[in-house]
């Protein structure tokens, strides 16, 4: 009855209309993206992708293990971009599993998912500032920023979701504590965690615990031992809670230590860095290259907002109106806040030239794993930029209620001198005029004496006046954007085997990603044709093999390779296996009735059925790793590391089934899984009991009346 | 006294306790310790790495006429005109720009941009040469043709030395010498054709016993195709009504180039014209064949180049 009830009230409550129609223009300006006749670029077509196998394999009730890219390689690493814990997975393959087809459930989801991190935005704001108004209005800079127009060419929204309801449920939970906002937080800690750099978002923490404790030191201080009496009296909670973290932490670390141990490369971020060093280590002079500046910088070519692009960042020319009025609002100790720790950020942000990115790269050991600095201008500079001023509107909207003729006349002033701004432009568009009057005529409303109580009708305005701009702007982005000609990856994999690698073209000249150590070096070693020509049969069947010498004769190995010789390279044999065929060419099979027939190719085992004359060594090029594991109908066998980087099975002659399967750490990432949605469960059954649920508080995190 | 001393202490205090002046005390304070001016500008350039297209389309555009999609054109036109904006003293950034803004057939803007090149490095002949182009389309021949005459006194030597020194020509000059460009062939081309050119400006300004000269003078002296010649003395010989010496240049012409589809249509009509329908229909099946696979005429006249 409490949930029925939350849900009427949630339904009918003020601002609930102005929210669902912010979701509506969002969609409306991104149309063409939403309902797919522009094309995803960038980092954002490979979470497409990725999202698609990863719900292909929950659809079969497993985790994909193991990706089909660069060869063939364990999965970890795409299982940590998308955070695959997340339960927006869970959703997307609930939705898939109704029948609705995956690129509609994709984007939807990723669209839900942005407003609901653009929410979480309000909800912080909201208990920050105390004012819903003004949260509202943060709220719809943030919305209508280009930060949502990275779900169609990045993927730091699936960053920023979390954090932003870390950052609620934190401030939540220090206002007053509750066992909501702490599970809240421990959930939200743990999607940000089980990211693949999970030290951008402890870093963002750390620098934000430190200027708490710097401006607010007595508050900090409290703080500190408001969460020991918490901890003193849910000792179990917080003991599950840390459990809870630590599990989450697990799939990195595997990772981790799979990177230490050199089992796969990244030669993009390894650039400059000798190969001692691990994979996901970056060199200092890479990171520099793009940082916040070279972004903010790259943005500042396009004031031409008919020229607006993927990653320049736009903010609704309201912003700096509303930055402006803080010529009539009060400095506060929050304010400072704010400034710090956005400001350091921003000085992190300029490595080429100020010195805190080289001081912090000597002295903090995961600086180094930082390939993407821009990236705090998304998640940090950005949110607190508007969570300021969404702060200094509150403000303003307390002083016009007194209705002071002086207020009245600097908001006239101010909003003149933006459109005389303006109009210095020689590309200035229309809507950001009409945005400067719809402004105007908001506040003067507002100062005229509209009852801030009808928060409604403000809050309509208030979308109407924060949207009339974003929607020109998004127009330009729509028009200047590609349509999608191609289809992505996850709809040609149909065509073939998921197995067989698409990254690789004629000239054989490609530059992974990501791959496992043995391809790269396989590709290195090789001229660039006979590598292709090689990898291009998914199965090779041989009779004869040669032992590897150390070091590899890579000319050896070549000249087989250019004449299709009927020889494989094995690193050992047991002498038990016998083979006898004395063809002179390797037997590529190209089709069915060849000796091989696919029977099944699900998620992380593949099966084939075989029928030879003579005992061979079926090699499927595919990369070779110990934890695959092999059966010949139904008895195990040993899978070969062939021709350096690939897996090999010796099948005896006649029909045989071959299975092949990769199980590394499939019972742990179900345990892992298992404990997020656990959690998960219980924020949402804590949330919906909650009484406290978004109302107001008593006592904030950062003090109101400093 | 002390009343009016008490409101400016208030005032002031009101004013130093505002957050605009706390953000403008900031941006202060950080410029005198931070060359602000130094990290914006080394930004910008950096950032210019991300629109910066690849330059082997344009390269084959140059070196083997390749064509490139709108798409294309506007990338590269994107480029040119942030780097225009960023270095506005790089008269190559206009050059480049207008270039692929004709490209673009945003033909007043390109005008523009080679006059700004111009203005900004007079004497390099392949932007007067190109500023020329732009006035011949858009048909003021008298501008065209003194630009022609500035570009042929500019020669090859200020051409040389800029290409060599400019990075924007050397970005794509490198792509365009590794597909087998030769830049003293093409400026040869071009250097021939601006003399053409300044031939065909006096035509079209219908100062045709000039052009004439003008036309023979430059074809004694060997300077360029003798047919683009031939085919100029013959329009301006047709204009001033001289059939006769007009047939007698086409046969010259022909003898150069037998398939040239403009000699062969005046000849046409000139048969029309004396009634001799053996010839019309000889005339006329030729023209038929090379309108298939004959080179456009008029549009080699309106070519831009490069480099």
């Amino acid at each position: 009855m409490q949930i029925i009830s939350r849900f009427k009230s949630f339904l009918t409550s003020s601002l609930f209309l102005p929210f669902i129609l912010s979701f509506a223009v969002w969609i409306f300006a991104f149309r063409g993206f939403v309902f797919g006749s522009l094309a995803f670029v960038e980092d954002a077509v490979s979470y497409l992708n990725q999202t698609k196998f990863l719900t292909d394999s929950m659809l079969q009730g497993t985790l994909l293990l193991w990706s089909s890219e660069a060869f063939g390689m364990p999965n970890d690493f795409f299982l940590l971009r998308l955070g695959a814990f997340n339960p927006l997975f869970v959703i997307i393959t609930l939705l898939r599993s109704a029948g609705i087809p995956f690129f509609v459930v994709y984007v939807w989801s990723m669209a839900g998912y942005y407003f609901l991190g653009c929410c979480g935005f309000y909800f912080l704001s909201k208990r920050i500032t105390g004012h819903r108004l003004a949260a509202l209005m943060g709220f719809l800079l943030l919305y209508f920023s280009a930060l949502g127009t990275r779900i169609f060419d990045s993927y730091i929204i699936l960053v920023f979701v979390p954090l932003m309801w870390f950052f609620f449920f934190i401030v939540d939970f220090f206002t007053a504590p509750s066992r909501k906002s702490f599970i809240g937080s421990v959930f939200t800690m743990m999607l940000l965690l089980s990211t693949y750099i999970p030290f951008y978002f402890l870093f963002i923490l750390l620098v934000f615990l430190v200027f708490m404790a710097v401006v607010f030191p007595k508050k900090f201080l409290n703080k500190t031992s408001q969460l020991v009496s918490f901890i003193a009296s849910n000792k179990i909670l917080c003991f599950c809670g840390l459990i809870a973290l630590l599990v989450a932490l697990i799939p990195g670390v595997f990772f981790f230590q799979s990177s230490h141990r050199g089992e796969f490369v990244m030669p993009l971020r390894h650039d400059l860095l000798s190969s001692n060093d691990a994979a996901l280590e970056v060199h200092p002079r890479v990171t520099s290259t793009w940082a916040s500046i070279e972004d903010i910088a790259f943005s500042n070519y396009f004031t031409d907002l008919r020229q607006m692009k993927f990653a320049i960042i736009y903010v609704p020319f309201l912003t700096w109106i509303l930055l402006s009025l803080g010529l009539l609002t009060k400095m506060t100790k929050r304010f400072l806040f704010y400034f710090l720790f956005a400001g350091f950020f921003l000085a992190l942000g300029i490595p080429q030239d100020l010195p805190l990115y080289q001081f912090l790269h000597e002295r903090i050991f995961f600086f180094k794993y930082f390939r993407n600095l821009h990236f705090f201008l998304w998640w940090v500079i950005l949110p607190v930029m508007f969570l300021l001023i969404a702060e200094q509107t509150g403000q303003i909207l307390g002083m016009l209620k007194h209705r002071r003729r002086f207020d009245l006349i600097v908001l006239l002033a101010l909003h003149i001198m933006w459109l005389y701004v303006i109009f210095k432009q020689p590309d200035y568009i229309l809507s950001t005029v009409i945005s400067i009057l719809l402004s105007w005529i908001f506040f003067t409303l507002i100062w005229l004496g509209a009852d801030q109580k009808k928060v409604l009708w403000l809050g309509l305005g208030a979308m109407v006046v924060f949207s009339a701009q974003p929607l020109e702007v998004f127009f330009h982005l729509s028009s200047n954007s590609k349509s999608k000609e191609q289809p992505y990856y996850f709809e040609r994999i149909k065509e073939k085997s998921s197995y067989l690698n698409d990254a690789l073209d004629a000239s054989g000249a490609v530059s992974f990603y990501i791959a496992m150590n043995q391809v790269v070096t396989l590709q290195n070693n090789l001229p660039p044709e006979i590598f292709y020509r090689y990898s291009l049969p998914e199965f090779v069947v041989y009779d004869q093999f040669k032992m590897l010498k150390e070091p590899a004769d890579w000319n050896e190995i070549s000249d087989s390779f250019k004449g299709e010789r009927n020889i494989v390279f094995v690193e050992d044999w047991d002498e038990k296996f016998l083979l006898a065929g004395k063809q002179k060419r390797r037997i590529p099979i190209e089709g069915p009735g060849q000796g091989v027939n696919v029977i099944s190719d699900r998620p992380n085992q593949l099966k084939v059925e075989t029928f030879f004359d003579q005992p061979k060594l079926l090699v499927f090029n595919d990369t070779f790793s110990p934890h695959w594991k092999a059966d010949i109908d139904g008895v195990s066998t040993r899978v070969y590391k062939a021709n350096l980087a690939f897996k090999g099975v010796y099948v005896p002659d006649g029909k045989h089934t071959v299975t092949l399967r990769f199980e590394k750490h499939l019972w742990i990432n179900r345990g892992v899984w298992l404990v997020f949605m656990s959690v998960f469960a219980a924020l949402l059954f804590f949330s919906l009991t909650d009484k406290r649920f978004c109302g107001e508080c008593d006592e904030s995190l950062f003090p109101k009346n400093c | 006294m002390k009343a009016f001393f008490q409101k400016i202490v208030r005032s002031s205090g009101w004013l130093f306790s505002r957050a605009g002046f706390f953000y403008l005390a900031v941006f202060l304070a950080m410029g005198m310790f931070i060359d602000i001016e130094k990290i914006w500008g080394n930004a910008r350039i950096r950032s210019m790495n991300r629109i910066m297209p690849l330059f082997e389309d344009l390269a084959s555009n140059l070196v083997a006429g390749k064509s490139l999609t709108f798409d294309q054109w506007q990338e590269y036109a994107l480029y040119y005109q942030k780097i225009s904006e960023l270095i506005p003293a790089d008269p190559g950034a206009y050059f480049f720009l207008g270039y692929c803004l004709s490209h673009l057939n945003r033909e007043e803007e390109a005008l523009s941009n080679f006059e700004k090149a111009v203005q900004k490095a007079p004497g390099v002949f392949w932007f007067e040469y190109n500023l020329a182009m732009a006035y011949y389309k858009k048909a003021d021949y008298e501008k065209a043709g003194e630009f022609f005459r500035r570009s042929i006194d500019s020669g090859a030597a200020a051409a040389q030395f800029y290409m060599r020194n400019s990075t924007l020509y050397k970005q794509v000059l490198a792509s365009a010498l590794r597909q087998g460009f030769d830049p003293e062939t093409s400026f040869n081309a071009s250097f021939a054709h601006a003399h053409i050119m300044t031939a065909r400006c006096l035509y079209e300004l219908g100062k045709y016993d000039q052009a004439i000269q003008l036309a023979y003078y430059h074809l004694r002296r060997g300077l360029g195709a003798p047919q683009d010649y031939y085919y100029l003395i013959a329009l301006s010989l047709k204009a001033t009504g001289k059939l006769t010496d007009m047939m007698s240049v086409l046969q010259l012409l022909l003898k150069h180039d037998p398939d040239h589809l403009g000699a062969w249509q005046m000849m046409r009509e000139f048969f029309i014209r004396v009634q001799d329908l053996e010839n019309v229909k000889r005339a006329e099946l030729k023209l038929e064949y090379l309108r298939k696979d004959g080179p456009d005429v008029d549009k080699a006249v309106r070519q831009q180049k490069l480099m």
